[in-house]
């Protein structure tokens, strides 16, 4: 391990890769059959790429981003987030690196229905240590940089998908993560709100270019955006 | 944000807090309510054995029968022996009621005091015999009031200054508990008519000889009739010859005779008459002294009628000093004042008493012809010492004749802890003595509140857990069944990075709010299920068999007869306590405590990945 971390260390030194993943696979046991989720995967992403991962259900898009977003581990291979290994990491150490340095987007925006807007994005600030005042203030700037402003005191749901999505960015951007990590951010909206909240996204990426996003979708529309399109089949990028 | 965080899924989603806080507010509610009856079944218990406990009194010492002993066991001479009394009194050479050994205060000798204790309890019940006799002439009102120790011996109160210097003795207050026996009746008169005499009596009398001189005043006297010894000689000689034919006219020979000279010799009749005429007076009329045979004579008497009633109450004598320990204290005076400074005529009644007789505060009493003023009623609590009158101790012992003599000693001990060994140590003092302590007072006491007692403290005690365990089962199974409902939820939670601590503390904290909301229910529930058994709660008895003197020492202690079975009805009520409260907050809290771990443990199970799937 510790050659491989050394030598892992030594190439990507210099270079601007987010992840690399290197023979990674992921097989769940369901009863007595061995599911193989994710056949050896080698896959690089560069620092301020905007990825897209397309495919069919089942094809191992889901795991690879959960591999990715640090809320699983692989069954085999390495991962290499920025300097740190995620197949070594304990699992109070993926909780931090998910908390100050991944953000998420979910499909189904994954609220908590019982806080408001400004407390929804304060909820994700709760592992970071730093005043209160200042929590409150970034928050506060995240959602009116989504467009927000007026509605941060709103329950979930009292705000429209398209609403409750923004305040989901707004909450995945909390913490300044280096990545945002997005499955099917749109699958739950209107084609209109769809391109409005891609817009966001690109907008996000423009205003600082270090931050990369990666996204699940089977939606063309979202994949045009992308700048680097990985195309995932039978859990084997295709 | 955690608590703001809780606060929104508390408020928000209401119905489910309200419904995890009913499983748990009927579980406090309930255990609250059992521990409630259990402390009302205690308090009903304590109200049985409150007059020992309402006083401060830990220890009661009287006297058994055993150590009532014959005069020639009384004082051993012998110190070695006296030495190794036996406890018990009178198993070993001797059973006075004190050590022999050694010297009462005051310098009074032990042996002298054991020797005058006996003669005292040989002399002790018998005043209650009504000698009518003795009552005065018949047709006599007579009013009388008897006093008799009953079932509780009497002893020197010496006893208590014994006590008193007992090691762990706090006070030792002396008191008299006395059945009395109140006569009223006229005595009676009692006659008996016989007859005697009509008896036949055959006596026999030999009158003495004649003196000289009545010898010759007859000789002279049958001179002067004309008659000499010769005639008379012939006389007795013809009349012997000639009585056929001298009985037809001898009346007239004899006058005849007496009339006619000498030279005819008068006949024997004729000669009789002058004789008897000459004999003295004394053999004329002849006088003697007869004894009649003595005779018994045995007749069967009813007893007269008589109108005698009887009636009896029970007096005790209490020293006016102790206002804080004995038998009634100040405590338990509920009109009227304390005996004053003067004692001697003032009396304290009974409230029961009072009322059943219509005896008020300022009456005066007529007891044994003496007049006492009731000063003051007292209520003494529910059983226990319920004398009918209360005297000055004084008083009552000189009016019973038992003066410097008592039957109980109340004592206060310096510590609970030490009633047992105090008891010993009091036994060891006075062999003989019943020592007997509240605790072994209580188990005594029998019937369906003791029962009860025992169901609720152990039963009870049982069901408060089954019912609490029941109650977080089901506070446990719906904060699950929320943690399965939020798992998209907990899973986000976890995926933008929440530790698994924050999310179980988040967890906990909420189910501790439900477990407030539930304590609150909880406490209105404990609540109305006390008043409904304040106010639906059933009666409980209560029954002390007083047994054979000395056997049952509560049978004394409840002046009972021998026989005497006294049954209590106790009100059973569920009292609420501060700690009750407190095992009700406790309850709560450990509830909320253990449902928040069982399903944080399950939430910090739930893998973050669960965020991004898709559960509908």
């Amino acid at each position: 391990m510790t050659n491989i971390v050394e030598k892992t260390t030594e190439e990507t030194s210099g270079t601007q890769e987010l992840y690399v993943l290197k023979d990674v696979t992921r097989a769940y046991q369901m009863g007595n059959n061995k599911i193989n989720a994710l056949k050896p995967i080698n896959l690089a992403i560069k620092k301020g790429d905007f990825v897209s991962l397309e495919g069919p259900s089942g094809s191992g898009k889901s795991t690879l981003l959960q591999l990715l977003g640090a809320l699983d581990s692989p069954s085999s291979g390495s991962i290499q987030f920025m300097d740190k290994f995620l197949e070594q990491a304990s699992s109070n150490m993926l909780t931090s690196i998910r908390a100050q340095q991944i953000g998420f987007i979910f499909q189904q925006f994954n609220l908590i229905p019982t806080l408001n807007a400004i407390e929804n994005v304060l909820i994700a600030m709760v592992p970071i240590k730093d005043s209160n005042s200042a929590k409150h203030t970034k928050a506060k700037e995240l959602l009116e940089k989504v467009g927000l402003a007026e509605r941060m005191t709103h329950l979930p749901s009292k705000l429209s998908g398209g609403e409750q999505q923004r305040v989901a960015i707004a909450r995945a951007l909390a913490n300044s993560p280096e990545v945002l990590i997005g499955d099917e951010p749109t699958g739950n909206l209107d084609s209109e709100t769809s391109a409005q909240v891609m817009d966001l996204l690109q907008n996000l990426q423009n205003e600082n270019s270090n931050v990369t996003i990666i996204l699940a979708t089977h939606n063309p529309e979202v994949s045009e955006f992308a700048r680097t399109r990985i195309k995932l089949k039978s859990g084997q990028i295709a | 944000m955690l608590f703001k965080y809780a606060r929104r899924e508390l408020t928000l989603r209401w119905t489910r807090t309200v419904l995890t806080a009913l499983g748990l507010a009927v579980g406090v509610g309930l255990v609250m309510s059992i521990m409630g009856v259990a402390n009302g079944l205690s308090n009903a218990q304590q109200q049985v054995l409150s007059p020992l406990g309402s006083v401060g009194t830990s220890i009661i010492v009287t006297r058994t029968v055993g150590a009532v002993t014959s005069a020639t066991a009384t004082t051993p001479t012998n110190p070695a022996q006296s030495q190794g009394f036996s406890p018990s009194g009178g198993a070993v050479g001797g059973g006075g009621f004190f050590r022999a050994n050694g010297n009462g205060p005051n310098g009074t000798s032990l042996k002298n005091l054991n020797s005058s204790d006996t003669s005292a309890l040989l002399q002790a019940n018998s005043t209650v015999l009504t000698d009518l006799a003795k009552l005065g002439p018949p047709g006599t009102k007579f009013t009388y009031d008897f006093f008799v120790p009953g079932t509780l011996i009497t002893f020197p109160q010496v006893a208590t200054t014994i006590v008193s210097k007992v090691k762990g003795v706090t006070q030792a207050v002396p008191a008299i508990s006395l059945q009395a026996l109140h006569e009223t009746g006229t005595v009676p008169q009692i006659t008996d008519t016989y007859t005697t005499g009509g008896q036949s009596l055959a006596v026999t009398a030999t009158p003495p000889p004649l003196t000289q001189t009545q010898r010759q005043q007859l000789r002279a006297c049958l001179q002067n009739q004309g008659l000499t010894f010769r005639q008379f000689k012939q006389a007795v000689k013809s009349g012997a010859n000639q009585t056929p034919t001298n009985s037809g006219n001898s009346g007239n020979s004899g006058n005849s005779g007496a009339s006619s000279t000498a030279s005819a010799p008068p006949s024997s009749s004729s000669f009789s008459q002058a004789f008897l005429n000459c004999l003295p007076a004394s053999y004329q009329q002849y006088e003697t002294n007869v004894v009649v045979p003595e005779q018994t004579i045995t007749r069967v008497l009813n007893p007269p009628t008589t109108n005698t009633q009887t009636s009896s109450y029970t007096v005790a004598g209490v020293n006016p000093v102790d206002t804080s320990s004995g038998l009634i204290t100040t405590n338990q005076l509920t009109k009227g004042t304390w005996f004053t400074t003067s004692p001697a005529n003032e009396l304290l009644v009974d409230s029961a008493y009072a009322n059943t007789n219509k005896i008020s505060v300022g009456q005066t009493l007529t007891i044994d012809s003496k007049s006492f003023k009731v000063v003051g009623i007292v209520n003494p609590t529910l059983t226990g010492d319920t004398s009918d009158l209360y005297f000055d101790l004084t008083t009552l012992q000189s009016m019973s004749s038992n003066s410097s003599r008592i039957n109980e000693i109340l004592v206060k001990v310096d510590n609970s802890s030490q009633v047992n060994a105090v008891a010993a140590a009091i036994k060891k003092q006075l062999p003989g003595a019943q020592v007997l302590t509240t605790a072994s007072l209580a188990d005594q006491v029998s019937g369906s509140l003791n029962n009860a007692h025992t169901l609720a403290s152990t039963l009870g005690s049982a069901l408060a857990i089954i019912v609490l365990l029941a109650s977080f089962l089901i506070t446990i199974l719906l904060t699950l069944s929320s943690i399965n409902k939020r798992t998209r939820e907990i899973g986000t939670l976890r995926a933008i990075g929440w530790k698994k601590s924050r999310v179980l503390l988040q967890i906990l904290v909420e189910t501790i709010g439900i477990g407030i909301v539930g304590l609150i229910i909880g406490l209105g529930v404990g609540y109305a299920i006390s008043e409904i058994v304040a106010a639906v709660g059933p009666t409980l008895t209560s029954t002390t068999n007083g047994l054979a003197v000395g056997a049952s020492s509560v049978g004394q202690l409840f002046h009972q007869s021998t026989s005497g079975t006294t049954v209590l009805h106790v009100k059973v009520t569920a009292p609420i306590s501060l700690g009750v409260i407190l095992v009700g907050i406790l309850s709560a809290i450990a509830g909320a405590l253990i449902a928040g771990i069982f399903g944080g443990l399950r939430a910090i199970r739930l893998m973050p990945a669960v965020a991004l799937r898709d559960l509908g």
